[in-house]
């Protein structure tokens, strides 16, 4: 069993989970430092725990100190990041994100699950398929 | 003595059910033993709002990454494809896309019309009649009239195109080449108590409107009630045998993990074409040292799996985001050989729909198209509900280096030997891929895609598992002979996909299932002199 992060390492993972994806007025959406969002992360982020405090402790010098980056910084830092534990932050981070209410009502989504919903999908127009109707059957025949 | 049926059938997925119902009607006693449980539909991703994160955890179409208590591991390091499948009652069926077109005539006769692959020893018209009894209780949907096939019968009405199968088609349009609305597993009107599909569009992750036709809610509950009974959590170790070489029943560990013999004057494997061979392989005596029904050395040979090309466009106009069956659409206008595109045999394009938030927020990363930081979200809104596209199914011809061994160190949850998988892709399917990404690439240029993004071969695609125990007249080069009883074990069959002789190149399951039937109704036909 990993254990769980410490505050000083989720100070650090809230900071570049911010950096990833900042608050923006324009879009009317929040930053996924959001502080319902990255509780969201932090529930989530237990499986990914190892590969998480490798990243954090690569990225900054010691615990807690990427939290006191500034942004350029801290992108500057994450667009060096390459190999599987990076990976790992950015599904998390994605993941948590992606289906928050404010975030999915901003991009025109209603925020609920699928199901039992459903949604609406439109019929084409049938003449889209006249010129394959026209067609004379063309599968080979076998001896 | 311990208890003992007439019939066992291992494997509750798309074949082992079609065979439990067609042979119910015997009235013989019928048992089928499956390693996984029952799904729980109302427990399905779509049900919550994780349900992106739950089809890449506990609902992912990779064994090794899903982990659940009926997967077994499977060493696919050896593999540019990764297996998929799913192993509880319904098999595969529970994941599928629920694509369902069916081999052409001509797939049946490769080694005389192209030279390549082998001859079946049966052929279109042997199957058609099983081909339309599997499409009446599977349920599907679709268009009569598709110039590239043979005529079908009656269907429900086909998938709603929606915007981005509506896109896709104006582009094949464009290019003056074949597309029909596609024969999906897909109910679009009630079907056999089962409700419409109301397009989640999370039929890979379990449909939890129960519109997609896995076999959990079509054969299974009219199997059961027939008198036919489903033990889950019984994984099979081995099919034991007697002297004269005749299947005598199998041993498994029940739920509780404690090993159990039943006797059985039947045995119908139904596995898949990764476990089939596993278990004949695992099933080894003084008599049949190298595994049962494998004195061809073929077991386990012959691996297909059809090497996947994925093709997406980005368009500027809104399309439908992950609403909706990924089918819809399919075009054969490339299946056939033709020597001059520098390959032979072919394949189908079945359309893509589209893909949820989080998806489009993965892929986009991975593919370069979705920065971080400061231009993220402008980024995010040029990919969101603005990406289609297709895939290209191409066929796999049969190699024998193409492989299903026992891992010599790999083991399940109860100590039996686990698969190890040994693939290459070959350069007549490079070739193809390479083609098919060319000719999608057109398709969706000329559908309006400002930007047009490929992977091939698909690595998650290891989802269509076929010739791993393959039929044929001549005992020396099949496993099976041409109505599915093994050449070496007089009362042992075997019904799944591993008695695929050539691949094809469309998805299996529709021709799997026919092929149960069929074999059922050669069984049920054969009743007094089954074993001369
Ligand atoms: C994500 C995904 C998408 C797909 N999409 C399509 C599609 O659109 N169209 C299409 O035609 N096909 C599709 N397929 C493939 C389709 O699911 C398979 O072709 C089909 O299910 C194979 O049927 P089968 O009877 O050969 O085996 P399966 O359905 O795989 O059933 C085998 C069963 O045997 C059980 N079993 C294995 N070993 C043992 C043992 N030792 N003891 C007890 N039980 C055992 C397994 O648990 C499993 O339930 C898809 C598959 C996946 C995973
Ligand atoms: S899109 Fe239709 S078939 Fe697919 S999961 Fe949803 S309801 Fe089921």
């Amino acid at each position: 069993m990993t254990a769980p992060l410490s505050t000083l390492e989720l100070d650090d993972l809230r900071a570049l989970a911010g950096a990833m994806i900042p608050a923006s007025e324009a879009h009317g959406v929040p930053g996924a430092d959001d502080a319902e969002i990255f509780a969201g992360i932090a529930r989530a982020a237990g499986p990914s725990a190892g590969a998480l405090r490798r990243l954090t402790a690569d990225l900054g010098q010691a615990p807690g100190s990427l939290a006191g980056m500034d942004r350029t910084a801290l992108e500057t830092r994450l667009a060096q990041a390459v190999g599987p534990d990076i990976g790992a932050l950015y599904a998390l981070v994605l993941m948590s994100y992606y289906r928050d209410d404010r975030v999915m009502t901003a991009l025109g989504l209603e925020p609920r699950p699928p199901f039992p919903l459903g949604h609406p999908l439109e019929d084409a127009d049938p003449s889209l398929l006249d010129p394959v109707k026209a067609r004379a059957p063309f599968w080979r025949p076998a001896p | 003595m311990g208890e003992s049926v007439d019939v066992v059938i291992i494997g509750a997925g798309a074949s082992g059910a079609a065979a439990a119902w067609s042979l119910s009607d015997t009235r013989m006693h019928i048992v089928c033993l499956e390693q996984g449980d029952w799904p729980d539909p109302s427990r399905y991703p779509s049900t919550g709002r994780d349900w992106e994160l739950r089809a890449m955890s506990d609902f992912s179409f990779n064994p090794n990454q899903r982990r659940n208590p009926g997967d077994y591991p499977i060493n696919e390091d050896n593999s540019p494809i990764k297996i998929a499948n799913f192993n509880g009652v319904g098999g595969g069926t529970v994941l599928y896309a629920g694509h369902f077109p069916r081999f052409h005539p001509s797939d049946f006769r490769v080694r005389s019309l192209d030279g390549v692959g082998e001859d079946w020893p049966i052929d279109y018209a042997t199957l058609e009649p099983f081909y339309d009894e599997n499409d009446r209780i599977m349920g599907v949907s679709g268009l009569q009239g598709d110039p590239a096939n043979p005529p079908r019968p009656e269907r429900m009405k086909p998938i709603p195109l929606g915007r981005a199968g509506a896109a896709v088609a104006r582009g094949f349009n464009a290019r003056g080449w074949h597309w029909w609305p596609s024969d999906s597993a897909v109910a679009t009107e009630s079907h056999g108590g089962r409700a419409p599909c109301i397009n989640l569009g999370h039929c890979l992750h379990g449909c939890a409107q129960g519109a997609k036709a896995s076999t959990d809610i079509t054969y299974w509950p009219l199997a059961r009630r027939a008198g036919v009974e489903v033990r889950t959590r019984c994984r099979v170790r081995e099919i034991t045998t007697n002297d004269e070489g005749m299947a005598t029943g199998v041993v498994y560990y029940d739920g509780e993990g404690v090993e159990r013999f039943l006797g059985a004057e039947v045995v119908i494997l139904a596995c898949n074409g990764i476990g089939t061979p596993r278990l004949l392989l695992n099933s080894t005596s003084k008599r049949f040292p190298d595994g049962l029904a494998n004195s061809s050395g073929l077991v386990g040979r012959n691996l297909m799996f059809h090497p996947y090309a994925y093709i997406s466009g980005r368009f500027e106009e809104t399309l439908d985001g992950g609403r909706g069956p990924s089918n819809g659409l399919w075009s054969q206008e490339f299946y056939e050989t033709s020597l001059d595109r520098g390959f032979v045999r072919g394949f189908t394009f079945e359309f893509s729909r589209g893909q949820g938030p989080v998806m489009t927020a993965l892929s986009g990363l991975g593919r370069g198209r979705l920065p971080l930081g400061a231009g993220h979200h402008d980024a995010y809104r040029r990919l969101h509900q603005k990406t289609t596209g297709m895939v290209a199914i191409c066929e796999d011809l049969p190699e024998l280096h193409n492989r299903v061994t026992l891992d010599p160190d790999l083991r399940d949850a109860h100590g039996i030997p686990a698969p190890r998988i040994d693939y290459t892709l070959s350069d007549n399917s490079r070739r193809m891929l390479s083609f098919a990404i060319e000719r999608a690439t057109e398709v969706l240029t000329a559908a309006g895609a400002v930007e047009v993004h490929s992977e091939s071969p698909l690595a998650i695609g290891g989802w269509h598992l076929m010739g791993t125990a393959r039929m044929g007249r001549d005992p020396a080069t099949s496993v099976v002979n041409e109505w599915g009883r093994s050449h070496d074990v007089k009362n042992l069959f075997v019904i799944d996909g591993s008695v695929f002789v050539t691949s094809a190149g469309v998805n299996p399951t529709s021709t799997i299932q026919a092929l149960a039937l069929y074999v059922a109704d050669a069984i049920k036909s054969r009743l007094a002199n089954l074993f001369d």
